[in-house]
């Protein structure tokens, strides 16, 4: 394994991989900046550019761009109080108080630091828990793999922002807006309404970039408050690293943390930094001065929030199940490039694997070294005028949606979704369910069948088998933990 | 506490819970009507669509149960404080966010049905949409309708560079 990610290293340090990570990483940084724009929509947008590319070269560009754009939210925190992206909203509790009391410089260049090291952290998980957990998913028969995307449906129901309600509603729309088209294991026609360009189903792309860009930038037209808005005299290293390094015990438990919610499936950087900043103001003898600019507050949110990116990546590459909303678009990445994530990947497209592992590691690297050197520029981001910015991003979006397969259908199954996501913000139901519904339903449905059909119908089938009987108890017990939890609350005195 | 839910708040519930029963329902008479193929196995293409048809219906009993689809915006207000907001008047602060957004869709959506009819050119329409979309957004001053041209033409030409000339895709 060390000799092919040494060599991993070696492709990705090549003029194009690294141009494209900087350049990627940049574009990350700029658009977590401004708020009210996110990774999200950066990497869906930019999908369709990837399309004619090398697959590493893809990985490269898109990668910078996740770990960009987690970290450019910081920027927004720090200086008008506004999250860059939700996985920021814990660092603006105390980045704002400090960069208040005239300490912005320190606070953003804590968040970097933090930053960095989360990712470090989460990039040795991605490399030494990916190999061991892909062999493992080797032993996986369809019982095994529709069991798990139950698990993951119900992770992502249970621990989405909001009623679990409503994130199960918007799980089924999402595997219901996969069904359309060809019937993956007969071919059949199914779900089309008589509209032929329907068999071929709606086309991911279209569907990634009408929810998360297109429903995002016509959010973005909403009228906006007007926000406290600080400005940063001094771009100077004003944290010494000795007193950094004092921090450790922050770093590494948030960074642990980050790194595990990561892993679960669907839930990315908002839950991680929620998690670590609570758990670093429960453990703090300084618990006082949390959300008045508590430095500790800083490292952990900051932390957390960037060691999800590589947690995140380790289901995707190693089961095929996303480990965030980012991923989902990663996953559609690698489907445009004809390969499919999962435990195979490791045999049939290591370079891939690798790339993702190497090109996550560059991308931290190159973000500290932009965001220290750059910050001064970077907080001029926010004076970006919107009112320009969002029709330009529109025509992208319509344009890169029809340059994939050259059909108008597509650009309007992307309107429609951009309305779709619209309409969900509106009613508070959260997309994440939705898009990875969409994603895993495929892979549900197939494996389902395959097992019922091999199985001659038995549903005990997928108790009988104990991987499988696992991932259906931690399905059930996700899915009936509010209920149990209030049991358990009302027998306490 | 007081519970105070809006009346707008609960018949959008109520609303959405019949979509989502109507959807069930066609969903589960669309997935019947699929003829089995000549591998049918007896878990044919309507398999899921059954199965996901009865969670749709399952999950609109649930919220016309009560299990809230949308929080409502002054859910709880204090016994002593404030009472909740008039119904009008949320109304209109929700018509007040959503009138940009919604004209802005309507804008998105003319300008793409402008391609697809051939009624102009792609990029004509593109930058026909930056100009009067970044008018909408900004307001109509001098210096809008200045930068809004030049938006919309620098943008136009480097989207249509890239697209055309580096990614060789013929745009309509």
């Amino acid at each position: 394994m060390t000799g092919e990610l040494l060599a991993s290293f070696g492709d990705i340090l090549a003029l194009t991989p690294f141009a494209l990570i900087v350049l990627g990483t940049v574009l990350g940084i700029v658009v977590g900046a401004i708020p009210g724009l996110n990774g999200a929509m950066l990497v869906a947008l930019s999908l369709p550019l990837t399309f004619g590319w090398a697959p590493l070269n893809a990985i490269c560009f898109l990668v910078g761009q996740y770990v960009g754009s987690i970290s450019g939210g910081l920027i927004s925190a720090t200086l008008l109080n506004i999250p860059g992206s939700p996985s920021n909203l814990m660092t603006t509790l105390d980045a704002m108080p400090m960069a208040r009391s005239g300490r912005a410089a320190r606070a953003l260049q804590l968040g970097i630091l933090s930053s960095f090291v989360g990712g470090m952290v989460s990039w040795m998980a991605l490399v030494m828990l990916s190999p061991p957990l892909a062999r493992f998913a080797l032993s996986f028969g369809p019982h095994e793999y529709f069991s798990l995307v139950m698990v993951a449906l119900m992770l992502i129901a249970s621990l989405s922002e909001g009623s679990q309600c409503r994130a199960l509603l918007s799980g089924v729309l999402g595997m219901l807006v996969a069904l359309p088209g060809l019937d993956p294991v007969t071919a059949q026609a199914r779900l089309d309404f008589g509209f032929p360009a329907m068999l071929g189903g709606f086309d991911l792309l279209a569907v990634l970039v009408g929810v998360f860009a297109v429903s995002q930038l016509l959010q973005d037209a909403a009228p906006a408050r007007v926000f406290e808005r600080i400005t940063l005299h001094s771009g100077r290293l004003q944290v010494g690293l000795r007193e950094f390094a004092g921090h450790w015990v922050n770093l590494l438990r948030s960074a642990v943390i980050g790194t595990w919610i990561g892993i679960l499936p669907g839930v990315g950087g908002s839950v991680g930094s929620i998690v670590a900043y609570s758990t670093a103001r429960s453990l703090s003898k300084n618990r006082d001065t949390f959300g008045k600019g508590a430095a500790e507050g800083v490292i952990a949110s900051e932390t957390a929030n960037n060691a999800t990116v590589g947690g995140a990546i380790i289901p995707m590459i190693t089961m095929g199940i996303p480990g965030s909303i980012i991923d989902v678009i990663l996953i559609a990445a690698l489907t445009l490039h004809n390969l499919r994530p999962g435990p195979l990947l490791f045999d049939t497209n290591p370079e891939i694997v690798y790339g993702f592992m190497s090109s996550l590691l560059v991308a931290n690297v190159v973000m500290l070294l932009v965001m220290l050197l750059a910050i001064r520029w970077l907080a001029r981001l926010m004076e970006v005028p919107k009112a320009y910015l969002v029709p330009a991003l529109l025509v992208c979006c319509v344009v890169g949606t029809y340059a994939v397969n050259n059909r108008m259908f597509d650009v309007w199954v992307m309107l429609a979704f951009g309305l779709v996501g619209l309409l969900f913000k509106g009613l508070r139901i959260p997309l994440g369910p939705f898009v990875i519904g969409f994603i895993l339903a495929p892979i549900a449905e197939f494996n389902l069948r395959a097992a019922l059909i091999g199985e001659e119908g038995r549903w005990m089938s997928f108790l009988e088998r104990p991987i499988s009987a696992g991932f259906i108890f931690v399905a059930l017990l996700v899915l009936f933990s509010p209920l149990l939890r209030g049991l358990w609350s009302r027998r306490r005195p | 506490m007081v519970e105070a839910k809006s009346v707008l708040g609960r018949w959008i519930d109520r609303a959405v819970a019949l979509v989502l029963a109507s959807l069930a329902i066609v969903l589960w008479l669309s997935a019947d009507a699929i003829p089995p193929s000549f591998l049918d196995t007896g878990f044919g293409a309507g398999y899921l669509p059954k199965l996901l048809s009865v969670a749709l219906f399952v999950l609109s009993g649930l919220i016309l149960a009560g299990t809230p689809l949308r929080k409502p915006r002054h859910a709880v207000a204090s016994d002593a404080g404030t009472a909740p907001a008039p119904d009008g008047r949320l109304a209109d602060r929700a018509w007040a966010v959503a009138r940009r957004p919604l004209a802005l869709a309507v804008l998105l959506g003319v300008f793409v049905l402008a391609i697809d009819l051939r009624l102009l050119d792609s990029y004509v329409a593109a930058a026909l949409f930056q100009f009067v979309a970044g008018l909408l957004l900004a307001g109509v001053s001098r210096r809008s309708l200045i930068l809004s041209a030049c938006c919309s033409i620098l943008v136009t030409l480097a989207v249509y560079l890239l697209f055309t000339r580096v990614f060789t895709v013929i745009l309509p």
